[in-house]
């Protein structure tokens, strides 16, 4: 039984909490070891939840249910903790993952023009990772490729609309993977690319396809990126 | 003035009270393994090297192949250090593909070449010689040839074919190049390895190599002769401060937290390292992570605390490895765990930058959003779970066991007035060499930058050598212009340019880049990363990106930079953490120093129909050329 | 116990040592404007309305989360505050989706009683109108976010009063927002006891009960001292 606390401190009281105890039929034996490995303290919650995840991929609701209940933590915490941190995903990942770095000494090499290039190759924005950009209850969720089209951003954003979507990729973001010397990166699949060439389109194109990148149907030929956005000293 | 170590050679003996520093084995090949050099598979090296020496036979018997942490010159990896007669000296394996790790590259036969060289070259100049096609040992070179260590400018990067390195086609066709570096050069010599002293000599998975070294000497010493008292006492005096970017007195923060009421105290190390293009921290977890434990334990001594934490990002997955592998050793060999009056506990991020923040770490740690808390009450005072908490920065902690040491005046001596002691910095970007540099705090921007990082490297519409600015202190940072490279580089200095040492980490920014656009990647960077609980961070970093867009994409009206400067002040002084707070400082920092690259960006007249919007696509930051890799 | 004494906006007040700096301002006799603060919950220091200047501090303090210390001198409504509370209330307004002219809590809404009290009448940020759900699944109440500012007072006041734990917020930086449960409709989370106490504890018209149309949300009356009808302020400053 777990010694839930509320944000305050205080002892969750008995009433608000699940009836927790002995596992109850469909509970998932899994779960009751990890919260055993943190003795049921409500303070191991993001010890479980990585453990979890690194076990199923993502984090399921009915699985952060019976963490709660086994805990003795109020669900909406659960899903608060789980949804702050963007590593914890509350979806299936994609078959396949391509993270762009850009961390600022990838950025001053260009990585902006490389996620701009893996954006319209795939047909995806850039989301970040997790989806815990879900916005609200009822919203739509975040553009992954097996759904549909993610409504056009308000005014002001530049990004590009809604696109066509290759089936099982996801594009996200990270922020420094500690290769600063091998500046731009990519990570498809687990495996990093380095040294990516931003500044030579036709070049950058050569390594995304020996990555085994897909173009989405429709997308842009390299190269072609609008009058005005073509670099000094490249023809 | 301390000398300046190099990092060739151990401490000299006359430095250093009788220690008993083992002499490294006759034959050694100690080879990077920190995330840097993975990256260019320094993994599927050693195993190579390793089944190589298996199969050379008692010829390379006695070379010891051993996984060390960061040998410096990040870009140049994989590198391997050598000891044998005339050395150490210091090798780095490339590959003619830059997209290939040179790592992963190495066939058997270079391999092994490389092993018999390694175990059987009279010196470096002999092991430089090594033709990785050819194999070992060479053939005789025809009079007149120079020899290879003679050749100009072998940190300059690979060199087009000859001279100091030698190609060798493996499977694939993928040319290999190795050559030896000059440990005279600046960017080594100039380096003062104090906290790093181990970083790169030892396995970070041998207790007993780090024990041997000396680590763990001054815990002992603390639990068998000295006080807490004592100890804080020799913190104070040493003057050190803050490494994570506060600068705030070390000594008069564990002081706050041991004279705090009776009962349970935690302590805590953040190794949250979360500015873009820091890898300090990660170094030292990778590199040596007994040192640290060693520090947090000393630590917890003084301000009487029996529990601590490490939390590391998740991002570290290799420092994660090191640390828990640490943590067990120390726990076996009785240094930590019952009967120490310790007990120390890892615990992993998920990729919250705020967490880095002290009161968001600490809600982390208890289980919870990563969402700051108002201060005061500080940590000290009201920290984990209503209790005492002293957390302190990686190498904060990683600079103590050395004070402790040497004495607080030895370590008083080096730096400034202000800033004592080493600093160690992490140097990215545009830059010819990036790389872990460790230097006295006072050294000037341009040392680093330029005299050891050799500036910015020659490329389409950037000659060599034109730094634009160097921006420190990541996203909570700014930037400082080329014309005040010679500021010297201690807290109070970086401060009154309207920028901040940070954590280490030093990008270096070349003329390609537009100011308003890096300014605009930076305050990105903080809306991703707001924890959302205040009004001005949740909300004003999304405008101050619009006002940013705007500007970028060519649509901004002159009235708005006064509109931007105004909403920048308002976060900056009403945000609820730190994070809010300097959010807008690499835009204030910009405005500051390249004001007229902003204005120039303003509109004067209305816009024509035609540039109303940008041409699709625009993708992030496609509005300006940063200049990219060749 | 012991008693602390303090300047605030050059008048000395006397209040129990650990006091905040808000109740120090109130046995003042001022009002400081607040949003995430509700009297009985745990002060959060979010919406940053409060902050007050206290002399020898560079940095400006939250007065709900801030101890009034001996011989304090504070300032609470210098022009530089004045400022900053405008473009804060500038910056909700354009957060959310906040229509006046329909809303249940119009002439009672704390958000729209803030524009009013800082001279706020159209905001300069360009309006972000992001995409926001009504969740109308519970029996007696709905909840509509796009009129929610995140003050949290009906997670704290579910969490702390009532002891259910049914609200809590989600996601980060600008994609928080207030889920119930595991972010279920609010009619299927079991906890919620229907006491209606988060209703009453939301500022704006976020919360309300369903029998109630437009300006039909009215505060309760144990509220009085944190509300302020529109009508009962005094007239907008000049400019």
């Amino acid at each position: 039984m777990g010694t839930g606390e509320t944000a305050r401190g205080e002892p969750v009281p008995e009433r608000t909490l699940a009836k927790a105890g002995p596992a109850r039929v469909g509970s998932d034996p899994r779960i009751s070891q990890l919260v055993a490995a943190q003795q049921g303290r409500a303070a191991g919650l993001i010890e479980v939840l990585h453990r979890l995840q690194a076990l199923d991929g993502y984090l399921a609701k009915a699985s952060l249910r019976q963490v709660a209940e086994e805990l003795g933590l109020p669900l909406g915490q659960v899903y608060g903790v789980a949804s702050f941190y963007h590593l914890f995903r509350l979806e299936p990942p994609q078959r396949h993952r391509c993270a762009v770095c850009l961390g600022s000494a990838c950025f001053v090499l260009g990585a902006a023009r490389l996620a701009a290039r893996l954006e319209q190759r795939l047909g995806l924005r850039l989301e970040p990772p997790g989806g815990s950009a879900n916005g609200p209850p009822g919203g739509p969720g975040p553009a992954r490729a097996s759904q549909g089209a993610r409504p056009a951003p308000g005014p002001g954003s530049l990004s590009p609309g809604p696109g066509p979507y290759p089936g099982g990729w996801s594009l996200e973001p990270v922020s420094c993977l500690g290769a600063c010397g091998q500046a731009p990166l990519l990570v498809v699949d687990g495996a990093m690319a380095l040294r990516l060439p931003t500044g030579s389109p036709t070049a950058l194109e050569a390594r995304l396809d020996r990555l085994g990148l897909p173009q989405a149907p429709g997308c842009f030929a390299p190269g072609a990126w609008g009058p005005g956005l073509l670099m000094a000293g490249e023809r | 003035m301390a000398t300046a170590l190099e990092l060739a050679r151990p401490l000299e003996p006359a430095d250093e009270p009788a220690q008993g520093r083992p002499a490294p084995p006759a034959r050694q090949l100690r080879c990077c393994t920190a995330s840097g050099c993975r990256a260019v598979g320094a993994e599927p090296l050693v195993q190579a090297l390793r089944r190589a020496q298996e199969l050379a036979g008692p010829a390379a018997h006695g070379l010891v192949i051993k996984s060390v942490g960061c040998l410096r010159l990040c870009s140049r990896g994989p590198l391997l250090a050598w000891d044998g007669p005339g050395g150490p000296a210091l090798f780095a394996l490339g590959s003619t593909d830059p997209g290939t790790p040179p790592g992963a590259a190495i066939g058997p036969g270079p391999a092994q070449a490389l092993v018999l060289a390694a175990a059987t070259a009279p010196g470096p100049d002999g092991l430089a010689a090594l033709d990785l096609a050819a194999g070992w040992p060479p053939q005789p070179l025809p009079q007149g040839t120079p020899s290879p260590g003679a050749l100009p400018g072998p940190l300059a990067g690979p060199p087009p074919g000859g001279g100091g390195s030698s190609q060798a086609p493996s499977p694939g066709g993928i040319g290999l190049t190795w050559e030896l570096l000059d440990l005279n050069h600046p960017f080594f010599a100039l380096q003062q390895p104090l906290v790093l002293e181990h970083c790169g000599w030892i396995d970070p998975d041998s207790i007993d190599e780090a024990l041997a070294r000396g680590t763990y000497g001054s815990w002992r010493r603390c639990r068998s002769q000295l006080s807490p008292e004592a100890v804080r006492a020799t913190v104070r005096r040493s003057g050190l401060r803050g490494r994570g970017g506060a600068g705030y007195p070390t000594g008069l923060k564990w002081d706050t937290v041991a004279l705090q009421p009776p009962g349970p105290r935690y302590v805590v190390c953040n190794a949250d390292e979360g500015d873009p293009g820091a890898f300090m921290d990660r170094s030292v977890l990778e590199g040596d992570p007994h040192r640290l434990l060693e520090g947090l334990a000393i630590a917890a001594f003084a301000v009487g605390a029996e529990q601590g934490y490490l939390y590391v990002r998740a991002e570290y997955p290799l420092a994660i490895e090191r640390l828990r592998r640490a943590l067990e050793q120390a726990h076996q060999r009785g240094l930590l765990g019952s009967g120490t009056g310790l007990e120390l506990e890892l615990r992993v991020g998920a990729g919250a930058y705020v967490c880095g923040e002290e009161t968001a770490l600490l809600q982390s740690i208890q289980g919870q959003r990563g969402q700051p808390r108002p201060r005061p009450p500080y940590p000290a005072q009201s920290g984990l779970w209503g209790a005492p908490t002293l957390i302190n920065n990686v190498e904060t902690l990683a600079a103590v066991p050395v004070i402790l040491r040497r004495g607080a005046e030895w370590f008083a001596a080096i730096g400034t007035d202000t800033s004592k002691g080493t600093k160690v910095f992490s140097l990215s970007g545009s830059v010819l060499r990036t790389g872990l540099v460790e230097v006295p705090m006072g050294t000037s921007l341009r040392t680093v930058v330029e005299t050891m990082g050799g500036g910015v490297p020659a490329g389409p519409g950037a000659p060599g050598g034109a730094v634009k600015a160097v921006q420190t202190g990541g996203p909570s940072g700014g930037c400082i212009p080329a014309h005040l490279l010679d500021t010297p580089v201690d807290y109070e200095s970086l401060q009154a340019l309207g920028s901040a040492m940070g954590s280490g980490g030093m990008v270096v920014v070349g003329e390609a880049m537009a100011m308003p656009e890096l300014a605009r990647h930076f305050m990105h960077f903080s809306v991703e990363e707001s924890c959302g609980k205040c009004l001005p961070c949740r909300a004003g970093t999304v405008q101050l990106e619009q006002l940013l867009d705007r500007l970028l994409a060519g649509l901004a009206e002159p009235s708005e930079l006064e509109q931007l400067e105004q909403l920048c002040r308002m976060v900056k002084a009403t945000s609820l953490c730190g994070l809010g707070q300097a959010a807008p400082n690499p835009v204030l920092s910009a405005l500051r120093h390249f004001r007229p690259e902003f204005l120039a960006a303003y509109r004067s007249a209305p816009p024509q129909p035609a540039l109303a919007r940008p041409p699709w696509p625009a993708g992030p930051g496609a509005a300006s050329d940063p200049g990219g890799r060749p | 116990m012991a008693v602390v004494t303090l300047r605030i906006d050059g008048q000395a007040v006397a209040v129990p040592a650990g006091s905040s700096l808000l109740a120090a301002s109130r046995v003042a006799g001022l009002a400081l404007p607040v949003l995430c603060h509700l009297d009985g919950l745990t002060p959060v220091g979010a919406c940053r309305l409060c902050l007050v200047a206290i002399e020898g501090q560079g940095k400006l303090q939250p007065a709900c989360t801030s101890e009034a210390l001996e011989g304090q001198v504070v300032a609470t409504n210098t022009a530089e505050l004045q400022e900053l509370r405008r473009l804060a209330v500038e910056l909700f307004f354009a957060e959310g989706n906040h229509v006046c002219a329909y809303c249940v809590a119009s002439g009672a809404c704390e958000l729209q009683a803030m524009a009013v009290t800082v001279g706020m009448d159209h905001s300069r940020f360009p309006y972000q109108y992001p995409l926001r759900a009504v969740d109308a699944s519970h029996p007696l109440f709905s909840l509509d976010a796009n009129r929610c500012i995140l003050c949290s007072r009906c997670v704290r006041v579910c969490a702390e009063l009532e002891g259910a734990h049914v609200w809590a917020i989600a996601g980060r930086g600008r994609h928080c927002h207030l889920v119930a449960g595991l972010d279920q409709p609010w009619g299927e989370v079991d906890a919620c006891s229907s006491c209606g106490q988060c209703v009453e504890a939301c500022p704006t018209g976020a919360l309300f009960h369903k029998d109630d149309s437009t300006s039909e949300k009215h505060p309760h009356p144990a509220r009085a001292l944190q509300r302020r009808r529109v009508q009962d302020l005094p007239p907008r400053p000049d400019r």
